[in-house]
């Protein structure tokens, strides 16, 4: 097998499963690779808006963990946070793409039910607006998940 | 075991490229890239496929879960589903009674539960990486307007509720919940 020392890459797929990868196994890598890539978020972030102060608790998105990658935050109004970044995400091989946002989903924290509403794109590459049950803009925590 | 894998289990979100194989300067030995497509693996297929998982592992969720509460007779609320890093579980149980390794729940009051998990699971080769929840988010299902809020309450457990239109806690309502 084309494997260790001799060739270390390309990698030659076969062997057994103590010592190589398959083809079958490499395929379903591939597969399931892609499918996860499909479907997990871009970014999550959790944040509290009080008044013109927003906190971001914990940031975590494609492209690092951590509010140094987190988008800059900015408060519109009572309830309502914009959010933008510089629009391109790099890899780690220094390979870059634009962060191309489709789904947004918010939650609120807290004991109040109160709504949380994502609206991707406009001004800001996102921007959350969070509303009590009787319609009122109200500051609170919230989490946002983006795809 | 003959080895240990590299690195930490996903959920600690400490995964990079490296640890799967990948290397910026990573090239083919001698530069003799793929010779057959359907037998072997290039350096720059294998850096991108690493590079990708990396991202993978950063933000997709440690588990979905669906429950329903149980208010009317006060139990602690069934579990219906759970999709988890550390598992997949389709079989109900009810929040106290858990199968090994998903989360339990206990009833707080009316469509008012509290999730508890370890504070740290092991991946399928027995590495453990410590499990803190740093995201969450709820949503209720059902064909009236409802809300649901979450709480993380400590490292290892969060709180979900759930409102009606009126602000008012509902009943026996189901809830899908994610959590990072």
């Amino acid at each position: 097998m084309g494997f260790g020392a001799f060739c270390p890459m390309p990698l030659r797929l076969g062997g057994s499963s103590l010592e190589g990868l398959t083809p079958e196994q490499h395929a379903r890598i591939c597969a399931d690779v892609v499918a996860a890539k499909r479907t997990v978020p871009v970014a999550v972030l959790t944040y509290t808006k009080s008044g013109g102060t927003i906190t971001l608790h914990n940031y975590t998105g494609m492209n690092g963990r951590g509010l140094a990658y987190a988008p800059t935050a900015t408060s519109i109004s009572t309830g309502r946070t914009g959010f933008s970044w510089s629009g391109i995400f790099e890899d780690p091989y220094e390979i870059t793409y634009p962060i191309n946002l489709q789904h947004g989903v918010a939650c609120v924290h807290g004991a109040t039910g109160i709504i949380a509403i994502v609206t991707i794109g406009g001004t800001y590459a996102f921007e959350v607006r969070t509303i009590s049950h009787a319609g009122t803009a109200t500051d609170c925590k919230v989490t946002v998940a983006l795809s | 075991m003959a080895i240990v894998p590299a690195g930490l289990p996903a959920w600690t979100r400490t995964g990079i490229h490296t640890q799967y194989g990948g290397d910026v300067n990573k090239r083919n030995i001698l530069s003799q890239g793929v010779i057959d497509a359907q037998t072997d693996v290039g350096a720059d297929e294998f850096a991108r496929l690493a590079a990708d998982l990396e991202a993978i592992v950063r933000t997709a969720p440690f588990a979905v879960i669906t429950y329903a509460c149980n208010d009317t007779s006060p139990n602690p609320p069934t579990i219906f589903t759970v999709f988890g890093m550390i598992g997949v579980n389709y079989t109900y149980y009810l929040g106290t009674s858990p199968p090994t390794g998903f989360p339990s729940a206990a009833r707080n009051g009316n469509d008012d539960v509290t999730f508890t998990f370890a504070s740290s699971y092991q991946d399928p080769y027995a590495v453990a990486g410590t499990f803190v929840p740093y995201h969450a988010i709820a949503s209720c299902h059902g064909s009236s307007a409802r809300i649901a809020t979450v709480d993380l309450v400590s490292a290892t457990t969060l709180r979900v509720r759930g409102f009606n239109d009126a602000g008012t806690a509902g009943t026996d309502n189901r809830f899908t919940l994610m959590v990072w």
